[in-house]
């Protein structure tokens, strides 16, 4: 086919799958990369941020993954010691002493993965408010007691002038921000054999006591309201990260700040921060691997590393000489973040750090915003790392013998629940026009929905991982372990109040306004199609724009303020006792405009006739609704609070873009729960298992609602 | 008197349901960099549709867009015909094992989806039906909320039409498409507009099923849009009113039919 002929005539398709580059500046790299490589053929797609993972996990359990893919370093432990990826340690042994990194994608002395960009956290400081507070703005604080008395300084100067911010009320960075200042005392986690947890120790005292002594200064808040508030000149310093370059530069150019390495309780102490990043692994079952390890060595290069970090100005390479290129020298920021990345070192790679860190993050909002003691708060959480650690260790499992028991069990129930279905004792096949009707649906409906829902009964009774695919029975221990895991039933509690709260709000105001509007008011259709407008917007899009109207400088503060009302601090969402009841504010909000269509179909139903009738009889408005209109309505009632508790009962979207489950796991529900233990702890079979439980509370709710709505007629 | 204070009161209300859209529109019109100091300006002193251009020019958004009106278009009319379909057997038919069917269509609608994800996803590899419209639209062809929606509605129909019908010789087609369907109306433009919403704002299957730049939706655009340039209000907001707004005008456009579709269904006995 081609000039030279060569017996290559198929070209190899590689499949990459990646977060970081936009795939307007894939193109001609990839180009680039083809013509060195004819025989290659690259199909990168690029994936998103919130669901990216999502997306890789489902591909590995299908086996269509790609032959290369980026994971996040956080990921790295699983990622590799899951057998999933393949090993590269001999052919990266060259390369082992040139990059930055390796940690997290290396168990023992086994490498799986090439870090690729990487990223840490520093000292931001704001150099106008220095100058203001009459300190150095040359000199940024390089000691603990420095870091104290500028922010000391610098809180004085107005009262929304913030001296410092502290990261709280999140699960993703505080805990970033906290370790750096643990490890430059002294102190970790876990032990460097990642086998005992050495986090109750005098250096955690201390840094947590650092923290306190910090707090009169400080803003406590999200990292995302802490940098806004840096970007505005508000907050004289804070540890953040590189992206702050990008947004700073695009909501407020002028802000003169510099950056210097993590403050350190002693004077010339190599400051030590957080690192991590994203690592390029191959697929274990990958078809070309010498291909695909070509490919990420061209991602890797020093051009294409250092090109990425320059177009981005978020991220550095890994390459540590790249990272001593000119353009790091011209650019006094960019030189502060290198400067950083040098000391920087990954958390511990531990399997179980996932949830870890979760605990880590509580443990500074419970010092920080509950003001429990150090000693107190630092001994129970150590206890619960020490819990994570036993269970990642040896899983608790319930012996095999007692499958066959279970299984028979599972099997009389399933036999007893087909005896109470099996319908009309009368009942034939049925028509053959029923058949024409129903079966469509009953092909589909085997196909996407039983079958699916088989599959993860079946796995809800066996210990599957998902990255290992391995896979055995375990009886019920996916069931008992997660009822007596005070977590799910922490997540149940929010999840009841969530329904509870937000039904009979959602119901009443649907109902309420559908009868209004129906009574006859001018502009009848305008109120018909107002309410159901916010119905239009996706509820990702609704998460989004609430959590912007409820965020600390946001319009529902601003109006509160406004009117001399008094507003929570910390703000709604990030406050522990807010945080649900705003959501559900937003949900009763976005839900009954839609609830409040279907009584407006339903009141099209009911005869005139029947109004007319009493009217004559001499019966008001409210005795009409009371012996009318609400008898008429009553099976569409029936649905709306079946169909609207089992949507409550299922809250996820607002949950994971709002609040990710926190402050302190306040607004973690069951479907969220649910979602960390199958997409990122990878036990599927105890996601099911939760689902499954799930599915039987509402099926409990669903059945006495209907109970108790039939007999009140 | 009496009206006139229930006018008021239902217009507060309306102003109270609209406002935080009014905010995501009046947002998006903001000049970018001038949020924080403009974050509560009820009306942009600077308006700008820049914002648009650039969330609109990212990427093949005219692709996204036909890709989300084509899929949500077909899911919507196979809902409104299958559902019917399927709930007037369940309704109006005495069929074997119709009480265990009923019984699991509650069941699916119980599983949360991040549950089926997983082995649905096994399904459409094994069709082969990866990244092509197969795989968004077969699967919500027949969605068992509005199987249960229309059954509680036609079992509130009077059957007297029905036998009518049936006396004069009509087909069950006949009188199901003829007679049943046009009084069931309303509660079809419920599943009408209800589903095209749903089709529309889907994101975690279009996301997960398609792998190609051409079979993207409109929300896997601007989801991957948001990711690679990081969370800045304006432009968020400016993307959020381009998912929005079509929606909002088809749904302005045609208040009135749906409308008329919610009152001509009325049964006067």
């Amino acid at each position: 086919m081609s000039v030279c002929g060569v017996a290559q005539t198929l070209p190899i398709d590689l499949h990459v799958w990646q977060f970081s580059i936009d795939e307007e500046q894939a193109r001609p790299l990839i180009v680039k990369f083809e013509k060195k490589h004819p025989y290659i053929k690259v199909h990168m797609q690029q994936l998103s941020w919130d669901f990216g993972n999502d997306k890789i996990i489902t591909s590995l359990i299908a086996g269509n993954a790609p032959d290369v893919f980026e994971i996040g370093s956080t990921w790295g432990p699983h990622f590799s010691q899951s057998g999933v990826l393949k090993e590269i340690t001999r052919e990266t042994a060259p390369y082992r002493n040139q990059y930055l990194m390796w940690e997290p994608v290396m168990v023992q002395d086994k490498v799986y993965g090439f870090p690729w960009l990487v990223g840490t956290r520093f000292l931001f400081y704001n150099k106008t408010l220095f100058e203001k507070a009459g300190l150095d703005p040359s000199r940024p604080p390089r000691t603990w007691n420095e870091l104290l008395g500028a922010a000391q300084k610098i809180k004085a100067l107005s009262v929304d002038t913030y001296g410092y911010g502290i990261s709280v009320a999140e699960e993703f960075s505080p805990w970033h921000t906290f370790i750096p200042y643990l490890w430059n005392s002294g102190g970790d986690v876990l032990s460097p054999d990642l086998k005992t947890v050495v986090l109750n120790s005098k250096p955690a005292h201390q840094t947590l006591s650092f923290y306190q002594r910090l707090k009169p200064y400080a803003l406590l808040n999200r990292q995302e309201q802490i940098d806004q508030l840096f970007a505005a000149g508000k907050v004289g310093m804070m540890l953040s990260g590189a992206w702050n370059f990008k947004s700073i530069q695009k909501t407020n150019s002028s802000l003169d700040y510099g950056v210097s390495p993590v403050p350190t309780p002693q004077p010339s102490q190599p400051p030590i921060s957080f690192g991590g990043g994203e690592m390029l692994v191959i697929l274990n079952k990958t078809k070309h691997p010498k291909e695909a390890f070509e490919f990420v060595r061209f991602l890797t290069s020093y051009e294409i590393e250092l090109g990425l970090s320059r177009t981005q100005r978020n991220v550095l390479p890994s390459l540590k000489a790249a990272l001593k290129d000119p353009f790091f020298k011209e650019d006094s920021r960019m030189k502060g973040f290198a400067q950083q990345m040098l000391t920087a070192k990954a958390p511990p790679t531990h399997v179980g750090w996932i949830k870890m860190e979760k605990v880590l993050s509580s443990l500074i909002d419970r010092v920080m915003l509950q003001n429990e003691p150090i000693a107190k708060a630092l001994e129970e959480t150590s206890g619960q790392v020490s819990q994570i650690l036993n269970q990642t260790q040896k899983r608790g499992a319930i012996s095999d013998e007692r499958l066959a028991v279970w299984i028979l069990i599972l099997l009389l129930i399933l036999i007893l629940s087909l005896w109470l279905f099996r319908g009309d004792r009368t009942a034939r096949l049925g028509e053959i026009s029923t058949w024409v009707l129903v079966l469509p649906w009953v092909g589909l409906f085997l196909v996407f929905s039983l079958y699916p829902l088989l599959y993860s009964l079946v796995i809800s009774f066996s210990d599957y991982n998902v990255l290992t695919s391995r896979f055995s029975f375990s009886g019920l221990s996916n069931y008992i372990l997660t009822l007596r895991d005070p977590e799910f039933l922490k997540a149940l509690g929010h999840t009841l109040f969530f329904a509870v709260g937000t039904v009979p709000f959602t119901l009443g105001i649907s109902i309420g306004l559908a009868v209004l509007i129906q009574r006859g008011v001018p502009w009848k259709s305008l109120f018909q199609a107002g309410f159901f407008l916010p119905v239009v917007t996706s509820i990702i899009v609704i998460a989004t724009l609430f959590t912007f109207f409820y965020s600390e400088n946001g319009f529902l503060n601003f109006i509160l303020t406004a009117f001399g009302l008094p507003k929570p601090n910390p703000s709604w969402l990030i406050n522990r006792e807010w945080a649900l009841l705003s959501i559900m504010a937003m949900a009763v909000w976005s839900s009954s405009g839609y609830y409040l269509i279907l009584f407006l179909a339903a009141l099209q139903s009911i005869p005139s006739s029947l109004y007319e009738a009493s009217r004559l009889d001499g019966a008001n408005h409210l005795q009409q609704f009371l012996k009318i209109t609400l008898p008429q309505l009553k099976p569409m009632i029936l649905f709306v609070v079946v169909i609207n508790t089992i949507n409550s009962l299922q809250v996820f979207p607002e949950i994971f873009t709002m609040t990710k489950g926190g402050p302190a796991r306040s607004t973690t529900t069951i479907v969220y729960y649910l979602y960390e233990k199958g997409f990122s702890e990878f036990q599927m079979g105890t996601a099911s298992a939760v689902a499954y439980l799930l599915a039987l509370l509402m099926g409990v709710f669903a059945y006495f609602q209907m109970k108790v709505l039939r007999e009140k007629s | 008197m009496k009206k006139g204070i229930i006018f008021i009161f239902l217009f507060c209300s309306l102003l109270i349901s609209l406002f935080p859209l009014y905010l995501m529109f009046t947002t998006s019109l903001k000049p970018e960099g001038s949020l924080l100091t403009a974050m509560n300006e009820l009306w942009p002193r600077e308006f700008t549709f820049k914002n648009y251009w650039d969330v609109w020019m990212s990427g093949p958004f005219d692709r996204y867009f036909l890709n989300s009106v084509g899929v949500a278009l077909v899911i919507t009319l196979g809902n409104v015909f299958l559902a019917l379909m399927v709930a007037y057997a369940f309704v109006r038919r005495s069929f074997i094992g119709k009480k265990l069917l009923f019984g699991t269509v509650l069941l699916t609608l119980m599983m949360p989806a991040q549950i089926v994800m997983v082995p649905t996803f096994i399904v459409m590899k094994h069709f082969g039906w990866l990244n092509t419209y197969w795989a968004l639209i077969i699967p919500s062809l027949v969605l068992p909320f509005n199987i249960f929606l229309l059954i509680q509605y036609l079992k509130s129909l009077p059957l007297s039409l029905e036998e009518a019908a049936r006396l004069d010789g009509a087909s069950p087609f006949q009188i199901l498409f003829k007679i049943v369907m046009p009084l069931t109306k309303p509660a079809l433009a419920v599943v009408g507009i209800n589903t095209f919403l749903g089709a529309w704002n889907t994101f975690l299957y279009p996301f997960l099923l398609t792998n190609t730049t051409e079979m993207r939706t409109l929300p896997v655009g601007l989801a991957l849009y948001k990711g690679v340039h990081g969370v800045d209000w304006v432009h968020l907001m400016a993307g959020s009113c381009l998912a929005a707004g079509p929606v909002i005008l088809v749904f302005l456009i045609f208040q009135k039919l749906i409308i008329a579709g919610l009152t001509a269904g009325a049964v006067k006995e």
